[in-house]
């Protein structure tokens, strides 16, 4: 469960990146964040990867406050955590497969090459495994960042953007793929701007301006305008 | 899979890989050099000691009971570990045994025609003076010889080099220092995106400095590898002059296990062997240390 508490971030006079902000996720849940540009949707996803500390309020995940500063436990935190940005954060020098088995290496997983290959399959792209990520369509990146942040077992899926670099037909092949990622235990919280996306799926929708969460709705059945 | 991304790294930066061998095999020779010479002369300079430092020559006329009581003195000095009388019996015996290849020579002597004599050992190269002037105030003496000059030669040698040494090899781990280091932070920033990736996937500083420290230690054992070849080959074209020179100097054994000896001079493959593994361990732990300090300086 992630649990957001009156979060705050500023960056200078007056410029939030979060204010106050306060929501929480039960686990399995797929939550869309959606806003438009310097909304605070990706400072979001970097405090629960603990990439940024918040200045007030507290950031609880499976139980852990991981905005105390004194917490130690960062790379045990980003294990169960399997993230996936918008330009991939792929290793070039690495193969596709060798992406994911030092993933899997990093989680102490110990049939690397088995796992690897399985969600390589999964996402569609296990004929690809001995490529190097420069011989990859943007397509075939994100579906390789995908792969990597589901092998092991990662059981939260923060996706900043993942849509943002991709055709509209890619998009939409990347939109099915978490459909299908979305199992029982795991948890997915999606940032996008793209207001098409959310309608489509129907799921959750937390919506941010301006560093301020303004809307949460739990309901599926909407159809969102986001346009600033 | 490691192995391959290990040599594939060493191969991304071939030129710097190259330098870096290079750099290190030179410290390595300069080490192992340094290190064999301070070995050799302390070896050389305890084996001197063990010869008698001062040789006291009676007249043939001076009773043994005199020669007796001189040993007696020279005892109570305090300033001797041994005192070793040398009857005219003996030296005739000696004498024989140095001259065996010269027939002419040993015809020529009689136990008449050779001096009692009393060696004397000290406990310290200092007290030599001392004990030679004592020793000549006796009436019963002849002659009195001593190896002063040789053995403070030697000790001021050996100072010489272990000081300088000191200094040159201090200089020289500083130097395989901070060349790793800049090579570990060269490589850190070289891969800052890949890094940066690991560390969001839950990387330990560990994990991304392994493959460096790993890195570091082909490195290493290539440098040990070459200066061991170096050193080697060193020797092998100056044995002829090295053992024309140092001619008489006896086999010096820096430590015996069982049957296998390491012997300093003449260097044998045991003690190759010793420093190789010395300069390896040694090499090692400077270059882990590097590697880590540049890890923490620059992995955040």
């Amino acid at each position: 469960m992630i649990i957001l508490d009156h979060v705050t971030k500023q960056y200078g006079a007056g410029s939030f990146a979060l204010q106050d902000s306060s929501f929480s996720v039960t686990d399995g849940e797929f939550v869309f964040i959606i806003g438009p540009s310097g909304a605070g949707k990706t400072t979001l996803l970097r405090f629960i990867m603990r990439e940024l500390l918040p200045d007030t309020g507290t950031i609880t995940v499976d139980g852990e406050v991981i905005s105390d500063p004194k917490f130690k436990k960062t790379e045990e935190l980003r294990k169960k955590i399997g993230a996936i940005f918008q330009n991939f954060k792929i290793i070039q020098e690495k193969r596709v497969i060798e992406n994911i088995a030092v993933s899997l290496e990093i989680m102490g997983i110990q049939n690397i090459h088995e796992e690897a290959m399985n969600a390589l399959s999964l996402v569609g792209i296990a004929d690809k495994a001995l490529f190097f990520p420069l011989q990859l369509s943007a397509g075939e990146l994100q579906r390789l960042a995908i792969a990597r942040a589901i092998a092991g077992g990662r059981n939260i899926i923060l996706a900043d953007e993942p849509t943002g670099n991709v055709d509209p037909v890619t998009s939409w092949e990347i939109v099915k793929l978490f459909k299908k990622i979305h199992t029982d235990n795991r948890t997915i919280l999606f940032a996008t701007h793209s207001a098409d996306i959310v309608n489509a799926l129907k799921k959750r929708v937390i919506v941010m301006k301006q560093g301020k969460l303004i809307k949460d709705l739990k309901k599926a059945g909407y159809n969102l305008d986001i346009t600033p | 899979m490691m192995k391959a991304g290990l040599l594939g790294s060493m191969r991304r930066t071939p030129y710097q890989t190259i330098g870096v061998v290079l750099s290190l095999s030179i410290s390595f020779t300069v080490l192992f050099i340094f290190v064999s010479a301070i070995l050799f002369l302390t070896k050389l300079s305890d084996y001197i000691k063990t010869q008698p430092q001062v040789s006291v020559y009676f007249s043939k006329a001076t009773p043994q009971s005199e020669i007796f009581k001189l040993r007696q003195e020279l005892m109570s000095t305090q300033k001797v570990r041994d005192v070793k009388y040398i009857s005219q019996e003996q030296a005739l015996v000696f004498y024989k045994q140095i001259t065996r290849n010269e027939p002419i020579l040993q015809e020529m002597a009689t136990k008449e025609s050779l001096p009692a004599s009393l060696e004397v050992y000290a406990l310290q190269p200092e007290y030599l003076e001392e004990l030679a002037a004592y020793a000549k105030k006796n009436p019963g003496v002849e002659s009195v010889e001593f190896q002063q000059d040789v053995v403070n030669n030697l000790i001021k040698v050996t100072n010489g080099i272990t000081y300088g040494a000191t200094l040159f090899l201090t200089a020289q781990f500083l130097i395989v220092f901070f060349l790793v280091f800049m090579t570990s932070t060269f490589k850190i920033m070289r891969r800052k995106d890949e890094i940066e990736i690991l560390r969001l996937l839950g990387a330990s500083r560990m994990f991304i400095t392994k493959p460096l420290m790993q890195e570091g230690f082909l490195m290493n054992l290539l440098s040990v590898m070459v200066s061991v070849v170096l050193v080697t080959s060193g020797f092998l074209a100056l044995s002829g002059m090295l053992n024309s020179f140092l001619f008489g100097v006896p086999n010096l054994t820096l430590a015996q296990i069982g049957p296998v000896a390491f012997n300093v001079w003449p260097i044998n493959i045991y003690y190759l062997g010793l420093m190789t593994l010395v300069t390896l361990i040694v090499g090692n732990i400077v270059t882990t240390l590097a590697t880590i300090f540049a890890a923490s300086k620059y992995i955040s």
